[in-house]
Protein backbone atom coordinates (compact mmCIF):
# COMPACT_ATOMS: atom_id res chain seq x y z
CA UNK A 1 0.00 0.00 0.00
CA UNK A 2 1.60 3.03 -1.22
CA UNK A 3 0.07 5.13 1.83
CA UNK A 4 2.11 3.35 3.98
CA UNK A 5 5.45 4.86 3.53
CA UNK A 6 5.29 7.15 6.60
CA UNK A 7 7.60 9.59 7.91
CA UNK A 8 9.16 7.61 10.32
CA UNK A 9 12.72 6.03 10.33
CA UNK A 10 13.01 3.85 7.23
CA UNK A 11 15.32 0.57 7.80
CA UNK A 12 18.64 0.49 5.15
CA UNK A 13 19.47 -2.86 6.49
CA UNK A 14 19.08 -4.01 3.28
CA UNK A 15 22.24 -1.56 2.18
CA UNK A 16 24.75 -2.53 4.97
CA UNK A 17 23.53 -6.64 5.18
CA UNK A 18 26.46 -8.69 4.80
CA UNK A 19 24.28 -11.60 3.54
CA UNK A 20 21.96 -8.96 0.87
CA UNK A 21 25.25 -7.69 -0.15
CA UNK A 22 26.30 -11.33 -1.19
CA UNK A 23 22.96 -12.16 -2.65
CA UNK A 24 22.89 -8.88 -5.12
CA UNK A 25 27.02 -9.68 -5.92
CA UNK A 26 26.01 -13.11 -6.88
CA UNK A 27 23.09 -11.34 -9.08
CA UNK A 28 25.37 -9.26 -11.21
CA UNK A 29 28.23 -11.14 -11.62
CA UNK A 30 27.15 -15.26 -11.81
CA UNK A 31 24.03 -14.60 -13.41
CA UNK A 32 22.51 -12.46 -16.07
CA UNK A 33 21.17 -9.12 -14.52
CA UNK A 34 18.99 -7.59 -16.36
CA UNK A 35 19.19 -3.48 -15.07
CA UNK A 36 20.62 -2.06 -12.16
CA UNK A 37 20.47 1.85 -11.30
CA UNK A 38 21.75 3.73 -8.78
CA UNK A 39 20.53 7.43 -8.28
CA UNK A 40 23.13 9.37 -7.05
CA UNK A 41 21.83 12.89 -5.84
CA UNK A 42 21.37 15.08 -7.13
CA UNK A 43 21.74 14.47 -11.13
CA UNK A 44 24.02 11.45 -11.21
CA UNK A 45 22.41 8.04 -12.26
CA UNK A 46 25.03 4.59 -12.58
CA UNK A 47 22.94 2.30 -14.99
CA UNK A 48 24.63 -1.50 -15.11
CA UNK A 49 22.64 -2.87 -17.84
CA UNK A 50 24.90 -3.85 -20.74
CA UNK A 51 27.49 -6.89 -20.44
CA UNK A 52 30.65 -5.74 -20.32
CA UNK A 53 30.04 -1.79 -19.74
CA UNK A 54 27.57 0.32 -17.57
CA UNK A 55 25.88 3.68 -18.43
CA UNK A 56 25.35 6.84 -16.95
CA UNK A 57 23.09 9.92 -16.76
CA UNK A 58 23.87 13.51 -15.92
CA UNK A 59 20.76 16.02 -15.53
CA UNK A 60 22.14 19.41 -15.61
CA UNK A 61 18.75 21.98 -15.40
CA UNK A 62 19.21 24.65 -17.04
CA UNK A 63 16.50 26.69 -16.80
CA UNK A 64 13.02 26.10 -14.62
CA UNK A 65 11.15 24.52 -17.36
CA UNK A 66 14.57 23.28 -19.52
CA UNK A 67 17.35 20.84 -19.30
CA UNK A 68 20.53 19.53 -20.33
CA UNK A 69 20.86 15.48 -20.81
CA UNK A 70 24.05 13.81 -21.15
CA UNK A 71 24.17 10.30 -21.18
CA UNK A 72 27.09 8.09 -21.91
CA UNK A 73 27.61 4.41 -22.78
CA UNK A 74 30.87 2.66 -21.29
CA UNK A 75 32.18 -0.42 -23.18
CA UNK A 76 35.79 -1.87 -23.25
CA UNK A 77 37.50 -0.87 -26.33
CA UNK A 78 36.43 -3.16 -29.13
CA UNK A 79 39.54 -5.36 -30.11
CA UNK A 80 37.95 -7.12 -33.50
CA UNK A 81 35.25 -5.75 -36.50
CA UNK A 82 32.68 -7.85 -35.04
CA UNK A 83 32.52 -6.46 -31.20
CA UNK A 84 32.83 -2.81 -32.49
CA UNK A 85 29.15 -4.19 -34.81
CA UNK A 86 28.37 -5.30 -31.47
CA UNK A 87 29.25 -1.84 -29.38
CA UNK A 88 27.56 -0.07 -32.32
CA UNK A 89 24.35 -2.40 -31.27
CA UNK A 90 24.49 -1.48 -27.81
CA UNK A 91 25.42 2.20 -28.29
CA UNK A 92 22.40 3.13 -31.01
CA UNK A 93 20.02 1.23 -28.57
CA UNK A 94 21.19 3.22 -25.52
CA UNK A 95 20.64 6.48 -27.72
CA UNK A 96 17.25 5.45 -28.87
CA UNK A 97 15.79 4.58 -25.58
CA UNK A 98 17.60 7.62 -23.46
CA UNK A 99 15.84 9.86 -26.18
CA UNK A 100 12.56 9.10 -25.50
CA UNK A 101 13.08 8.95 -21.98
CA UNK A 102 14.07 12.96 -21.35
CA UNK A 103 10.86 13.66 -23.39
CA UNK A 104 8.86 12.45 -20.75
CA UNK A 105 10.21 15.33 -18.71
CA UNK A 106 9.59 17.15 -21.81
CA UNK A 107 6.24 16.69 -22.42
CA UNK A 108 5.31 17.11 -18.43
CA UNK A 109 6.71 20.51 -18.90
CA UNK A 110 4.79 21.68 -22.16
CA UNK A 111 1.75 20.75 -20.16
CA UNK A 112 2.54 22.46 -16.81
CA UNK A 113 3.35 25.29 -19.50
CA UNK A 114 0.46 25.23 -21.07
CA UNK A 115 -1.74 26.56 -18.19
CA UNK A 116 -3.87 23.60 -19.07
CA UNK A 117 -3.95 22.11 -15.88
CA UNK A 118 -6.61 23.02 -13.58
CA UNK A 119 -7.94 19.23 -13.29
CA UNK A 120 -4.52 19.10 -10.74
CA UNK A 121 -6.97 20.52 -8.41
CA UNK A 122 -9.65 18.68 -9.01
CA UNK A 123 -7.56 15.35 -8.71
CA UNK A 124 -5.97 17.04 -5.25
CA UNK A 125 -9.32 17.53 -4.00
CA UNK A 126 -10.87 13.74 -5.07
CA UNK A 127 -7.76 12.42 -3.49
CA UNK A 128 -8.14 13.76 -0.08
CA UNK A 129 -11.93 13.11 -0.61
CA UNK A 130 -10.36 9.35 -1.24
CA UNK A 131 -8.08 9.41 1.76
CA UNK A 132 -10.78 10.84 3.89
CA UNK A 133 -13.10 7.61 3.12
CA UNK A 134 -10.24 5.61 3.46
CA UNK A 135 -9.52 6.86 7.36
CA UNK A 136 -5.96 8.16 5.88
CA UNK A 137 -6.70 11.71 6.38
CA UNK A 138 -8.00 13.39 9.14
CA UNK B 1 39.07 8.37 -56.33
CA UNK B 2 38.14 4.44 -56.43
CA UNK B 3 35.41 3.63 -58.78
CA UNK B 4 33.38 1.27 -56.14
CA UNK B 5 33.85 1.43 -51.94
CA UNK B 6 33.38 -1.92 -50.96
CA UNK B 7 35.32 -5.00 -51.47
CA UNK B 8 34.75 -7.13 -55.24
CA UNK B 9 33.08 -9.91 -53.22
CA UNK B 10 30.54 -7.36 -51.75
CA UNK B 11 29.41 -5.91 -55.10
CA UNK B 12 25.43 -6.80 -54.50
CA UNK B 13 25.69 -3.96 -52.18
CA UNK B 14 27.96 -1.61 -53.80
CA UNK B 15 23.98 -0.15 -55.09
CA UNK B 16 24.04 1.22 -51.49
CA UNK B 17 27.48 2.24 -51.13
CA UNK B 18 27.78 5.73 -51.76
CA UNK B 19 24.49 6.40 -49.54
CA UNK B 20 25.69 4.14 -46.69
CA UNK B 21 29.08 4.51 -46.02
CA UNK B 22 29.24 7.00 -43.80
CA UNK B 23 32.36 7.63 -40.92
CA UNK B 24 30.24 9.48 -38.00
CA UNK B 25 26.93 8.36 -36.41
CA UNK B 26 25.50 11.91 -37.32
CA UNK B 27 25.90 11.56 -40.93
CA UNK B 28 24.38 8.37 -40.50
CA UNK B 29 21.35 9.46 -38.67
CA UNK B 30 20.89 12.35 -40.84
CA UNK B 31 20.65 10.41 -43.80
CA UNK B 32 17.83 8.25 -42.09
CA UNK B 33 15.74 10.77 -41.27
CA UNK B 34 16.40 12.18 -44.91
CA UNK B 35 15.73 7.99 -46.58
CA UNK B 36 11.96 6.63 -46.58
CA UNK B 37 11.18 3.46 -45.36
CA UNK B 38 10.95 1.72 -48.63
CA UNK B 39 14.67 3.24 -49.58
CA UNK B 40 15.26 1.68 -46.14
CA UNK B 41 14.23 -1.50 -46.19
CA UNK B 42 16.07 -1.98 -49.55
CA UNK B 43 19.10 -1.57 -48.04
CA UNK B 44 17.99 -3.76 -44.72
CA UNK B 45 16.71 -7.15 -47.22
CA UNK B 46 20.06 -6.80 -49.23
CA UNK B 47 22.33 -5.83 -46.29
CA UNK B 48 21.20 -8.21 -43.36
CA UNK B 49 21.85 -11.60 -45.19
CA UNK B 50 25.26 -10.38 -45.52
CA UNK B 51 25.87 -9.28 -42.55
CA UNK B 52 27.68 -12.04 -41.36
CA UNK B 53 30.03 -12.63 -44.08
CA UNK B 54 30.49 -8.58 -43.82
CA UNK B 55 31.94 -9.13 -40.48
CA UNK B 56 33.93 -12.25 -40.63
CA UNK B 57 35.89 -10.09 -44.17
CA UNK B 58 36.37 -6.96 -41.60
CA UNK B 59 38.07 -9.77 -39.03
CA UNK B 60 40.21 -11.17 -41.28
CA UNK B 61 42.16 -7.06 -40.39
CA UNK B 62 43.18 -5.52 -37.30
CA UNK B 63 40.53 -3.25 -36.39
CA UNK B 64 42.74 -0.36 -36.03
CA UNK B 65 44.55 -1.37 -39.78
CA UNK B 66 41.44 -1.62 -42.43
CA UNK B 67 42.02 -0.82 -45.65
CA UNK B 68 40.19 1.56 -47.10
CA UNK B 69 37.49 -0.79 -48.56
CA UNK B 70 36.77 -2.74 -45.38
CA UNK B 71 36.56 0.43 -43.59
CA UNK B 72 33.75 1.15 -46.06
CA UNK B 73 31.97 -1.71 -45.12
CA UNK B 74 32.36 -1.55 -42.10
CA UNK B 75 30.59 1.83 -42.13
CA UNK B 76 27.97 -0.02 -43.79
CA UNK B 77 27.34 -2.47 -41.08
CA UNK B 78 26.84 0.63 -38.25
CA UNK B 79 24.21 1.87 -41.23
CA UNK B 80 21.99 -1.59 -41.26
CA UNK B 81 22.68 -0.83 -37.49
CA UNK B 82 21.23 2.47 -37.61
CA UNK B 83 18.24 1.98 -39.64
CA UNK B 84 17.08 -1.84 -38.46
CA UNK B 85 14.91 0.11 -35.55
CA UNK B 86 13.31 1.78 -37.84
CA UNK B 87 12.66 -0.69 -40.85
CA UNK B 88 11.95 -3.92 -37.98
CA UNK B 89 9.69 -1.72 -35.26
CA UNK B 90 8.61 1.77 -36.28
CA UNK B 91 7.90 2.18 -39.88
CA UNK B 92 9.31 5.88 -39.92
CA UNK B 93 12.30 7.14 -39.22
CA UNK B 94 12.38 9.27 -36.48
CA UNK B 95 11.88 7.58 -32.99
CA UNK B 96 8.31 7.57 -31.61
CA UNK B 97 7.24 9.42 -28.37
CA UNK B 98 10.50 11.74 -28.58
CA UNK B 99 8.34 14.59 -28.64
CA UNK B 100 10.40 17.39 -28.79
CA UNK B 101 13.40 16.69 -27.26
CA UNK B 102 16.62 15.99 -29.04
CA UNK B 103 19.70 13.77 -28.50
CA UNK B 104 23.28 14.31 -30.09
CA UNK B 105 25.71 11.99 -30.34
CA UNK B 106 29.20 13.65 -29.10
CA UNK B 107 31.82 11.18 -28.82
CA UNK B 108 32.13 8.09 -30.68
CA UNK B 109 35.09 5.60 -31.07
CA UNK B 110 37.14 5.56 -34.08
CA UNK B 111 36.54 3.22 -36.46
Amino acid sequence: MHYGLGLGPVSFEDSISPELFERERAAVFKQVWPLDPSQIWPNFVILIWLRGGYLTYHYWPTSHNRQLFEGNPYLGPAKTARERVAHQVAGVSFKHFSWQDPNTMEAAHSMLGSRAAEWVDDYQKELEKQEEWEGIRV
Amino acid sequence: MADTLLPAQFADLEPFAQKWCLATESERFAQRLASSIAEMQAFYDAVVPRAEEAISYCDQFPLQELPPDALNLLHLLYSMVLISFPVEAWGQPRIPDTGAAYLDLIIEPVP
